[in-house]
């Protein structure tokens, strides 16, 4: 069985940079779920995760006109988010001040929030349980639909390690799911 | 990832997801100046301005690398004329056809010298690979990410052709090529790959060259042409993917064309291929790089009762496999593929060739083996093994805790089910005192229990690439191991399992 993939039309970003509104939230919704799990991945919680998102998905129409085609449009707006939170860690660690409140363990992430136990587990497992690689492999290629070649690059890795490490995380992730009735 | 999956992930993320749309169309857009302000801080070892990739830029650098080594070369050939001439002669060929053709020419060492295209499509490939030299698996991987991302592979009837031909025989590069193929059917699992190896005959080349399709194709096609019943000739020139409707609305017999076949989900028949049916130990070769898990064993627990093989492949715990079967009873069953494996998971040698006593029991509640953890097991049941008995008492005492403890190893339910994606995920009751268990399966048909897999450390096995149309039953054994020793327990089995059919 294939997977169905998420084509985002690259004129979107022109017409984004337009002004056109509807463009925009048609780009959110076909991307914001692994644009989502990409920040959660990052912050750990999903406190900063969404301040995270919502922060990215501004700089993305603030910067739409600076858009040019140049494969996985995910792969662009991923490169935002990541040096988004690249400028918030800095600027934590510049701080003199020490935010008590950052330091607290406090902020989790919301599993809770989720409606359908099993999903919940899955969740669970991607952010948890899974290594850090393996969640990376699974969000960049499985959800966000990088190749792995892109992936390697990304990660400076071999093709085969990221085939390999793909392969193990959705088998940990699968054998959480179990078929019991049929999905709607 | 399947659809089921990502479906699942995606709703747990939505229900945890902000509502913040509004929000964000709320605000005024300002501008952002430049990809400066926009990337400013990604850093450079990690990202660094060339991510993505600027495929121009690198193929720059690789073509500035190029021409030092070509200038390396001419002093090399300077230097020690024969062995310079030697490394740069092409001693082999792997060509792959699908839409785009492209060659790989392979040295003396079994190493890719370089990737040509073959044709207006492939040209398109060639200059987006950014491996085109060097280990046959990781170049051959890099022409099927390029493919992929070309969407070339993800139709229902998509196929590939890879043919290969070389001046002398090496199991070396043809498990590469095996290795690459099998990571392809795992990505891609309407993808139906077909490999065979080719002699480059002069007529057949001037032939092929006159059709303007590569030497495999040209074979490929004419061996479909033998096979088929149709007046009308399948044209050269088909892509793989008409060419593998043609084959399939046709039911062309392709085990009887000296190719072997792969794809996921099904089992799937080859013929006397000499060169790796009496490998040995093949998997010995494989290889030091990070490919391990990817290789697939090619040996199949043939059924001395029912003469055909079709049981479950055993591999190694990690991956998913791709099936190859041995549909003759003259050959002899290879022996599996078996990588290195990182946690307890003993390694698995011969295991198929050792299996044939034809009443192989289940093993008992304390059968032990004397063997030591990490190193090749006979399979589990022999029943003529004893566990090694010491007179003195304080070993007595040993032994009843040891009795006892795996008295306590007892599994008392085994699930199995079928998932969307054909593949069975079978499940059992964790044992937190054993080391490991070990899986066994049989077929509706025969009533034994055949060892599949051992030393599996989690409560979960995931198999794919069981045999179509049949019925399997799993059983599981826990296991302990204590002073080098193991100990099994007892285990139950699961309910029946139908594997459907694959349609095409």
């Amino acid at each position: 069985m294939s997977e169905k993939k998420v084509r985002i039309p690259p004129e979107i970003f022109g017409k984004i940079a337009a002004g056109d509104r509807h463009a925009f939230e048609q780009l959110y919704r076909l991307t914001y779920k692994p644009m989502f799990a990409f920040c959660l991945s990052m912050t750990r919680n999903n406190e900063d995760g969404e301040d995270l998102l919502q922060e990215t998905y501004i700089r993305i129409r603030n910067a739409a006109h600076l858009y040019r085609e140049q494969g996985n449009p995910m792969a662009w707006m991923m490169k935002i988010a990541k040096n988004l939170y690249l400028m918030k860690q800095r600027e934590k660690k510049n701080r003199q001040i020490v935010d008590f409140e950052e330091y607290s363990d406090s902020k989790e992430f919301a599993f809770d929030q989720i409606k359908d136990v099993d999903n919940q587990l899955l969740l669970k497992q991607l952010f948890l349980n899974l290594s850090e690689e393996e969640r990376n492999i699974v969000i960049l290629h499985g959800l966000m639909g990088l190749t792995f070649q892109e992936v390697a690059d990304k990660e400076n890795k071999p093709l085969g390690t990221m085939i390999t490490k793909y392969q193990r995380a959705i088998k940990r992730l699968h054998k959480l799911v179990h078929v019991e009735g049929k999905e709607a | 990832m399947n659809q089921y999956l990502k479906d699942r992930i995606e709703a747990g993320l939505e229900d945890m997801a902000p509502d913040i749309l509004e929000q964000i169309l709320a605000q005024e857009i300002k501008p952002i100046e430049s990809e400066e302000e926009l990337f400013g801080q990604l850093e450079t070892d990690k990202y660094g301005e060339s991510w993505p990739p600027q495929k121009k830029e690198r193929s720059r650098w690789r073509k500035w690398k190029a021409c030092i080594s070509g200038i390396a070369a001419m002093f090399v050939l300077i230097i020690g004329l024969a062995a310079a001439q030697e490394y740069q002669m092409i001693e082999g060929e792997i060509t792959v056809d699908v839409n785009p053709s492209i060659s790989l020419n392979i040295n003396h060492k079994g190493l890719v010298r370089n990737v040509e295209a073959l044709n207006e499509d492939g040209e398109a490939i060639v200059k987006e690979m950014d491996v085109t030299r060097g280990d046959v698996d990781a170049v051959l991987d890099n022409v099927f990410e390029m493919l992929e991302s070309n969407r070339y592979l993800q139709n229902e009837k998509s196929g590939v052709l890879v043919s290969y031909c070389y001046t002398k025989e090496s199991k070396k590069v043809e498990s590469k090529i095996k290795s690459a193929i099998v990571g392809l059917c795992v990505r891609e699992p309407n993808c139906t790959v077909y490999s065979q190896k080719i002699q480059k005959e002069k007529e057949a080349v001037e032939h092929a060259r006159a059709e303007g399709v590569s030497l495999g194709k040209y074979y490929f096609v004419n061996s479909v042409r033998e096979k088929s019943a149709q007046v009308e000739q399948l044209a050269y020139k088909k892509t793989m993917e008409e060419i593998v409707t043609y084959i399939d609305d046709n039911s062309i017999p392709v085990s009887e064309m000296g190719v072997r076949m792969y794809t996921n989900n099904v089992q799937v028949k080859d013929i006397a291929d000499t060169v790796l049916a009496d490998t040995g130990k093949t998997g010995a070769e494989t290889d030091k790089k990070g490919k391990k898990d990817a290789i697939v064993s090619e040996a199949d627990p043939v059924n001395k009762e029912s003469g055909n093989g079709e049981s479950a492949v055993p591999a190694d715990t990690g991956t998913t496999n791709v099936a190859v079967t041995d549909n003759t009873s003259i050959q002899e069953p290879e022996p599996p593929v078996v990588p290195p494996v990182e946690n307890n998971t003993p390694v698995m040698e011969n295991a198929v060739g050792e299996l044939p006593e034809p009443s192989t029991p289940e093993p008992g509640p304390s059968s032990a083996e004397p063997d030591s953890s990490g190193t090749s097991q006979e399979p589990a049941a022999d029943p003529g093994i004893v566990e090694p008995v010491t007179p003195s008492s304080k070993d007595d005492a040993k032994k009843a805790e040891i009795q006892e403890t795996v008295a306590q190893l007892a599994i008392s339910f085994v699930d199995a089910e079928l998932l969307e994606d054909g593949s069975v995920i079978v499940t059992w009751d964790a044992q937190p005192k054993a080391t490991g268990y070990d899986v066994y399966c049989r077929t509706a048909s025969i009533d034994e229990y055949r060892l599949l897999e051992e030393g599996i450390s989690e409560n979960v096995y995931i198999r794919t690439n069981l045999a179509a149309g049949k019925s399997y039953y799993f059983k599981i054994i826990p296991y302990i191991i204590i002073d080098g020793e193991k100990y099994s327990g007892t285990g139950v089995s699961s309910s029946k399992v139908d594997i459907p059919v694959r349609e095409d």
